[in-house]
C-alpha cells in the first residue's frame, strides 16, 4: 500500500455524526417550514385585501356611472319639458300677435 | 372684526343664491299630482350629467350646450288627472319671491285659467338667471335656471324632440 492508497482510505474513512446532528437538521427544517408557511400566508392577506380594494372601486364605478346615467335621463326629461313649455309660450305669443294684427285689420 | 367678516360672508353667500328661488312651495301641490318631476341640480351636479350628455347625439347636443353655462336647475312639474285640482293662487308663494329691480317680467299672460311668465334676474344689469311658470288646469311647470344668460338658450331645447 502506497502513500495515495493511505491516503485515499484516511479521505474515505466512514466518519460519525455528531450526537445532535439529526435533531439540529431536523430543526432547521422545521424553521424553513414556519418561515414559508408565513410569507404564504402574507401574500394570500395582500391579495385578498388588494382584491377587496379593487372589487370596491369596481363597485363604486359602477354605482358612479348608474348615478351619472340616471341624472342624465332626469336632465333630459327636465329640459324636454322646459323647450316644450318655451314653445308653448311661444307659440301662445304668435297667436297673440296673430289676434293683433287681425284686430288691427279690422279697426 | 370677526362679526364684520361673518356679515361680508353672509352677503357673498345671498347675493349668491339670489337668482336660485325656494320651490318648497310646490311640493304642497305635487301631493295631489298623477305625474311629477322634480329636479334639483347645483353647478357640480350639473357638471357631471353634461359631462355623459354625448355632442354627437342632436338632443343630448342641444342640452348639454344648454346646460354649459348653468350653475344650478330646479324644477317643479306636476301633472293632474283632474281639472282644477291645482289653483294658480298656490303659485303666490313663488310669485312673490320674484321682486323688482333684481327680477324683472320678461312675458306675463294670464288667461282661462292659464297663467305663463317668464322672469329673468339681473346682477349689475346682466342676465343671470330665469324662472319659468307655466300653469293650466290640469299641469303646472315652475322651472329656475341659475346662470341663464340668454333666453335663445332655453328657446332652443324646443328643438328636442318630444317626451320620450
Amino acid at each position: 500500500m502506497n502513500q495515495f492508497e493511505r491516503d485515499l482510505r484516511e479521505s474515505l474513512r466512514r466518519r460519525e455524526p455528531p450526537a445532535d446532528f439529526a435533531a439540529k437538521v431536523l430543526a432547521r427544517t422545521r424553521d424553513t417550514e414556519v418561515r414559508s408557511v408565513f410569507s404564504w400566508r402574507w401574500l394570500a392577506v395582500a391579495a385578498l385585501v388588494a382584491l377587496m380594494v379593487s372589487g370596491t372601486l369596481f363597485i363604486q364605478k359602477q354605482q358612479q356611472q348608474v348615478e351619472n346615467e340616471r341624472s342624465k335621463e332626469q336632465l333630459m326629461v327636465a329640459l324636454r319639458i322646459t323647450g316644450s313649455k318655451m314653445k308653448d309660450v311661444q307659440d301662445r305669443l304668435n297667436a297673440i300677435q296673430q289676434r293683433m294684427v287681425r284686430l288691427q285689420g279690422i279697426q | 372684526m370677526r362679526k364684520f367678516g361673518f356679515v361680508i360672508l353672509m352677503l357673498v353667500a345671498r347675493i349668491a343664491s339670489a337668482q336660485k328661488i325656494d320651490l318648497k312651495a310646490l311640493d304642497k301641490i305635487g301631493i295631489n299630482a298623477s305625474s311629477k318631476t322634480e329636479m334639483n341640480m347645483d353647478g357640480a351636479a350639473l357638471k357631471s350629467a353634461a359631462n355623459t350628455l354625448s355632442e354627437k347625439n342632436g338632443d343630448e347636443a342641444i342640452a348639454k350646450k344648454t346646460v354649459e353655462n348653468l350653475t344650478g336647475f330646479y324644477m317643479r312639474a306636476y301633472e293632474f288627472d283632474k281639472k282644477g285640482s291645482f289653483n294658480i293662487e298656490d303659485l303666490k308663494p313663488i310669485l312673490d319671491q320674484l321682486k323688482e329691480p333684481d327680477w324683472k317680467p320678461i312675458i306675463r299672460v294670464q288667461e282661462k285659467g292659464e297663467l305663463t311668465e317668464i322672469w329673468i334676474h339681473s346682477t349689475k344689469g346682466e342676465p343671470d338667471g330665469m324662472v319659468l311658470i307655466a300653469a293650466e288646469e290640469d299641469e303646472v311647470v315652475v322651472m329656475n335656471g341659475v346662470g341663464v344668460t340668454n333666453l335663445s338658450d332655453l328657446t332652443a331645447l324646443g328643438k328636442m324632440n318630444a317626451l320620450k
